[in-house]
């Protein structure tokens, strides 16, 4: 796995988006997950080079990208962090 | 299940901010209304003018009358039929097309608002959800909200009395017919008190929801101060 890392702070969304293709289709090939993103394949090895750093992500033994425990923890906790705020509100009816 | 109710809930946040956006382009389009309808008035004026000046110089039967008001009697028959007809109306049908251009331009600006612009974007599901998020301009999204509360005051302002003037008018004939038959002057100012009256009256359910309204957008204005500081707040980064 490359180490290069995404040139400035990583884009949440772009993250979001990885991780729920890999958290739907399991293991995916880069190329695979790059189509599935919609991400150029150079932009993908950065943000995957920057995931496999925090652990998010590792490579099998066939190259395929898969997602690790803690990359769905941090996915759910994301998940959670929005509920629990937007939850809060409470809309009016126009 | 957690993400469906994400998506429901940033759902309902960018439907709200959708409509805020349409409180606000009425805030702007109640100005080209008001343009429009001041139009008709002066189209008026100007026609009044105009047929008044046409009748002098046909110099007959204009004089003083008492109360120094100064009125014309000469015959229009010189003039087209269709232009003494349109003359004899013109006090109703100019002011009723401002008005009627007003609201058809303000149906039109308020059509071409762009809103729901955003579902394509939830339709990625949570990350669509974060991109909305992120994306949002919260600073602007308040001063929108700001604007939108006075606009909304403004609409609401503008039907009231929008509705007061058709019951004047409406009222007014019968009123005017009935008190002939009793002998009796018309008094205008109770006229306008009774269709005030009666226009708060029947519109009143109308104006409560609209009242609601208002407060609903001082509310949500409330919320998403709170929540775009936790946001703003909030440390994503693993």
């Amino acid at each position: 796995m490359s180490s290069r890392q995404p040139s400035s702070k990583p884009d949440l969304y772009v993250v979001a988006r990885i991780v729920k293709e890999l958290s739907d289709n399991g293991s995916m090939k880069r190329t695979q997950l790059a189509t599935a993103t919609r991400l150029s394949y150079d932009v993908l090895v950065r943000y995957l080079g920057w995931m496999n750093e925090k652990g998010f992500v590792r490579m099998d033994g066939e190259e395929n990208v898969v997602l690790t425990e803690e990359g769905h923890d941090v996915y759910e906790r994301l998940v959670e962090w929005i509920l629990e705020y937007v939850g809060k509100l409470r809309f009016p009816r126009f | 299940m957690s993400e469906v109710q994400v998506l429901t809930k940033v759902e309902e946040l960018m439907g709200a901010l959708d409509q805020v956006k349409r409180y606000k382009a009425l805030t702007r389009l109640l100005v080209d209304f008001a343009v429009i309808f001041l139009a008709a008035i002066a189209v008026l004026l100007g026609w009044e003018l105009g047929f008044d000046f046409y009748r002098l110089g046909s110099a007959t039967g204009c004089y003083y009358a008492p109360f120094g008001e100064f009125t014309c009697t000469a015959s229009s028959a010189a003039l087209p039929l269709a232009v003494q007809l349109f003359s004899g109306l013109a006090i109703l049908l100019i002011p009723m097309a401002g008005l009627l251009g007003g609201i058809v331009w303000v149906d039109r600006g308020l059509k071409k608002v762009e809103v729901e612009g955003w579902k394509g974007v939830l339709g990625e599901g949570i990350p669509g959800a974060i991109k909305l998020l992120q994306e949002l301009n919260w600073d602007s999204v308040l001063d929108d909200i700001r604007a939108s509360k006075s606009g909304y005051s403004v609409y609401f302002t503008v039907k009231v009395a929008g509705y007061w003037m058709l019951a004047f008018v409406v009222l007014f004939f019968p009123y005017d017919v009935g008190m002939s038959a009793l002998h009796l002057a018309p008094n205008m100012y109770a006229l306008a008190l009774v269709s005030f009256v009666l226009v708060v009256l029947v519109a009143r359910g109308d104006l409560q929801k609209k009242y609601r309204q208002v407060v609903s957008l001082d509310n949500l204005m409330w919320e998403l101060r709170w929540f775009s500081g936790e946001f703003k707040a909030a440390k994503f980064e693993a």
